[in-house]
């Protein structure tokens, strides 16, 4: 009905081509067949697909990846889910500050952070570098896991855990049976979000290398750094498509209009 | 009973949190007032007087404010834009603005290395055009790391905008228009001014993350070196810990004056009473 | 000729109609009023008005000027939002003020205009507090206030008074016709509540799906109801469906296969397919003694099925011949019991001859 201005309109438009078309150039630059970075490419190939696979570092490091973004996930929901609920849950002294306490690994500069980390944990506390890398990205997850579920624990009404408890069932099975399958949809959306930060990390996992150990971020600025070749491209598109169907399901799960209310 | 209980519930987050991340962090900093067991600030007096160092910090401010500025510049009518408009479209474009948030800052760093290089495409399109004839110099200048971080960091501020902006009823911007204020005159009266605190609230979020960032500025700034990556090079390339100390404890002093800063004055501009 | 006229309006999203050839005329100094049930189109149509939205046909005359492409912020007229749309980051007066500095005045004309307004609204003394800090019948004198002082063509009210508590709301609608009056401002309102439509307007149109079935003085729509819907609408609970209509000067009788009913005829006659008869509640009368006094014309025997007491009187649901009536007798009586046998009284001039 209102007709919509459309100066605005194509600032916009210019606006998602500059933040996608860079995207997009990406794509199409791995699936050229020249050795270096060339756009539009002379012809296509997927050559550079398979150089990933027999490229050293790239399989070993995405593995390490994998593993400690999910056991650095588990280990902040399991210090998380509580957390969340205590904030959600009472009013005690103290609630605002330690509201803002558990969100300020994200204020913290994540570099500094790191280095702290390899400083005291690992050289300090004499922890294995591949403990301190299950640490770093524990911390920099939770805020994650608190902020969503306790967003989500917002719209829960507790007075029917109080009902399921007042017909018998014992707090932890109210917690598991009531609580936690209403939250689900905020538990998978917090989960997944903390796995992309994990994932995508560059700034804790810089100072957690070692022998054997390094995550796959560092191994592409590694790469990135000393070739120029379309090998990146190639893992960037595989990664664009891993961040798209896990934006796909948060998306089935919560709704987009999630991310502009928080 | 109810009390005792919460914080049962916080404690684990809360040992965890303070072991590895807080005393960790405070070791770090008070380490570098340590010079021999003795209290001394002669590592700060020297670094301040290294020009070199200077000249990286104020690089790191310059580049970060211009980020800063340019992506509410760019972002205030973009979400307004996308607040105003309804239905699918506005879910796609929420979309397109949510998806690079979570990619890679590797990937879309990446992305302008290929875009602005010396053989990359904005100079081989200006050459065929015959608007310049030799290459433009723009990768690893402050300017790749400007669009770089600008790239980063605008999806954050459309979507914190929106968030805002989504909140202010179309009914104030109807009666302004009905008081005779004409679309823009409408934007700049009512909608901007209610703005204003989420508007700080974005902007420290994208200059705190500017003047932290490593990942841009290591693949896009060159030679041109910013405090992040001249921490990470005294820590791991010249083993230099106690200056890499020092320049995280500014770090963490400057982003925390800056956080400070901002939120005195979205408190002091905070609208009065409720957006309805 | 008009002040305002909607000739052959109609307003639409895509396959979905809200008006359709809607035609409505103001005359300069009137207040009229939209009436009608949510989705009836009375919003649409004062935001049509307002400009807020565009007509996808039809033509919107103002002055004798087209005002259908008029963009918002040149019709010049105030709008009173249902909640109230104040500019929460300005103080009072500046929200006042903000229409006047749009238009270039000088800073004491508009410190004069403004206080004098909000006098007018009884609100001096606020000018430097913010909205937030006012209670709500004060926040709904200022949105007032606001649209009053820039002296508008045309004062459009948006249910204005369904954010308030009942008693504040019948001294806001007082003040809010003192004002009208005082100004001789011509004004049009928009709500879902028939008593505050009937004790401000000069006219009240009632809307039904994106139209007017009706539009009239207060009292004549509620003595004389044109259609069906309005009867409805405004308190008429018993509808009769009649076989025949005869016309003896200005007395109608009505056949139905269950005796026959007098009326009145009520002013501008409904056509030879009018065979609907519309009766309030308190206005059948009930009759337990049936002789032959109680039988005949505009009589009706019946069984009590149902009685519910409302306080001021009981309502019984009867259950006669011709289906189902609501009749309420006063509660002072003795109630009777259920399943009684009784006869209804239709008075001739309460029976109002509908569409």
């Amino acid at each position: 009905m209102k007709q919509s201005n459309p100066v605005l309109a194509i600032f916009t438009i210019l606006t998602f081509i500059f933040l996608l078309g860079p995207l997009a150039i990406i794509m199409v630059t791995s699936f050229g067949a020249d050795s270096y970075l060339s756009f539009p490419p002379k012809s296509l190939s997927l050559h550079w697909y398979q150089h990933i696979f027999e490229t050293e570092g790239f399989l070993s490091t995405f593995k390490t990846s994998i593993i400690v973004s999910i056991a650095g996930n588990l280990i902040a929901l399991l210090i998380g889910l509580p957390a969340a609920y205590g904030l959600s849950r009472y009013q005690f002294w103290g609630k605002k500050f330690l509201n803002s306490f558990f969100i300020s690994p994200l204020l913290i500069p994540g570099i500094v952070l790191g280095f702290a980390l390899l400083k005291y944990v690992i050289v300090n506390y004499q922890f294995s570098i591949y403990t301190g890398l299950l640490i770093g990205h524990s911390i920099i997850m939770l805020p994650f896991i608190i902020r969503v579920i306790a967003s989500s624990l917002a719209n829960f009404d507790f007075s029917i855990e109080e009902a399921a408890i007042s017909l018998g069932a014992s707090r932890l099975a109210t917690f598991f049976k009531i609580v936690l399958p209403n939250i689900r949809s905020g538990l998978i959306a917090a989960i997944v979000l903390a796995f992309l930060e994990s994932f995508n990390n560059v700034d804790i996992s810089i100072f957690m290398t070692g022998p054997g150990v390094s995550t796959l971020p560092i191994q592409m600025l590694q790469y990135v750094q000393n070739y120029f070749d379309p090998t990146i491209a190639a893992i960037s598109v595989l990664m664009m498509l891993l961040t798209a169907a896990l934006m796909y399901f948060i998306e089935r799960l919560l709704g987009l209009s999630y991310f502009t209310k928080n | 009973m109810k009390k005792n209980k919460a914080y049962l519930f916080l404690l684990p987050g809360l040992v965890f949190l303070l072991l590895f991340m807080i005393v960790p962090i405070i070791l770090t900093i008070s380490s570098t007032f340590k010079d021999q067991g003795q209290i001394s600030f002669n590592g700060y007096i020297e670094f301040f007087k290294n020009k070199y160092f200077i000249q990286v910090l104020m690089n790191t401010l310059k580049v970060s404010l211009m980020t800063t500025l340019l992506c509410i510049v760019i972002s205030l009518p973009v979400s307004y834009y996308i607040s105003r408009i309804h239905g699918r479209m506005k879910s796609v474009l929420i979309a397109l603005s949510v998806f690079p948030l979570l990619t890679s800052a590797i990937v879309r760093s990446f992305s302008w290395m290929i875009i602005l290089g010396k053989n990359g495409l904005l100079n081989e399109i200006l050459m065929n055009m015959h608007v310049i004839r030799e290459p433009l110099n723009v990768l690893y200048t402050p300017t790749s790391m400007i669009i770089g971080l600008v790239h980063l960091f605008l999806p954050l501020m459309i979507i914190s905008l929106v968030g805002v902006m989504e909140n202010i009823s179309d009914d104030l911007v109807q009666a302004a228009e009905s008081l005779g204020a004409s679309r823009f005159v409408a934007f700049r009266k009512i909608i901007f001014p209610l703005c204003v605190p989420g508007l700080i609230v974005g902007s420290i979020l994208v200059f705190v993350g500017s003047l932290t960032a490593y990942t841009t500025p290591a693949l896009l700034g060159g030679k041109q070196q910013v405090i992040s990556v001249y921490l990470y090079q005294n820590a791991m390339t010249l083993n230099d810990w106690h200056a890499a100390s020092i320049v995280a404890t500014i770090m963490v002093a400057v982003t925390f004056v800056i956080v400070g800063l901002m939120n005195l004055t979205a408190s002091k501009l905070n609208p009065r009473g409720e957006n309805s | 000729m008009s002040l305002l006229s909607l000739n052959h309006v109609s307003v639409g999203y895509g396959q979905n109609t809200i008006l359709k050839d809607l035609n409505l005329n103001v005359e300069k100094g009137e207040l009229v009023s939209l009436l009608g049930p949510s989705g009836c189109g009375k919003t649409t149509t004062l935001r049509l008005i307002a400009g807020f939205l565009q007509a996808k046909t039809g033509q919107f005359l103002f002055n004798n000027k087209n005002y259908t492409r008029v963009p918002i912020n040149k019709r010049h007229f105030g709008f009173v939002f249902q909640n109230y749309a104040l500019f929460p980051h300005l103080t009072i007066f500046d929200n006042v003020a903000f229409g006047l500095r749009l238009r270039k005045m000088d800073k004491k004309t508009i410190e004069k205009k403004v206080r004098d307004i909000l006098q007018i609204v009884n609100l001096n003394g606020f000018e430097k507090r913010f909205p937030a800090e006012l209670s709500g019948g004060q926040r709904q004198r200022v949105a007032i206030a606001r649209a009053l002082v820039i002296e508008p063509d045309l004062l459009l009210f948006d249910e204005p008074l369904s954010n308030l508590d009942a008693n504040l709301r019948i001294a806001m609608r007082e003040e809010i016709r003192r004002i009208q009056q005082e100004l001789g401002i011509t004004a049009i309102y928009v709500s879902h509540d028939q008593e505050e439509c009937f004790s401000i307007s000069d006219k009240v149109a009632i809307l039904n799906h994106g139209m007017i079935e009706q539009i009239d003085q207060p009292k004549a729509i509620y003595q004389y109801p044109k259609t069906e819907f309005v009867a409805q609408f405004i308190g008429f609970k018993n509808f009769i469906t009649c076989t025949k209509r005869d016309i003896h000067g200005n007395e109608a009788v009505f056949s139905t296969t269950h005796g026959k009913f007098r009326t009145k005829m009520s002013p501008g006659t409904k056509s030879e397919t009018s065979l609907k008869l519309a009766i309030r509640p308190e206005d059948i009368e009930l009759y337990t003694d049936i002789h032959s006094d109680t039988t005949g014309e505009n009589f009706l025997t019946g069984q009590i099925q149902l009685s519910t007491f409302l306080g001021k009187s009981y309502q019984y649901k009867v259950l006669t011949p011709l289906g189902v009536f609501h009749v309420n007798c006063s509660s002072e009586t003795q109630p009777l019991a259920v399943g009684t046998t009784i006869n209804l009284f239709f008075p001739m001039d309460k029976l109002v001859n509908v569409d």
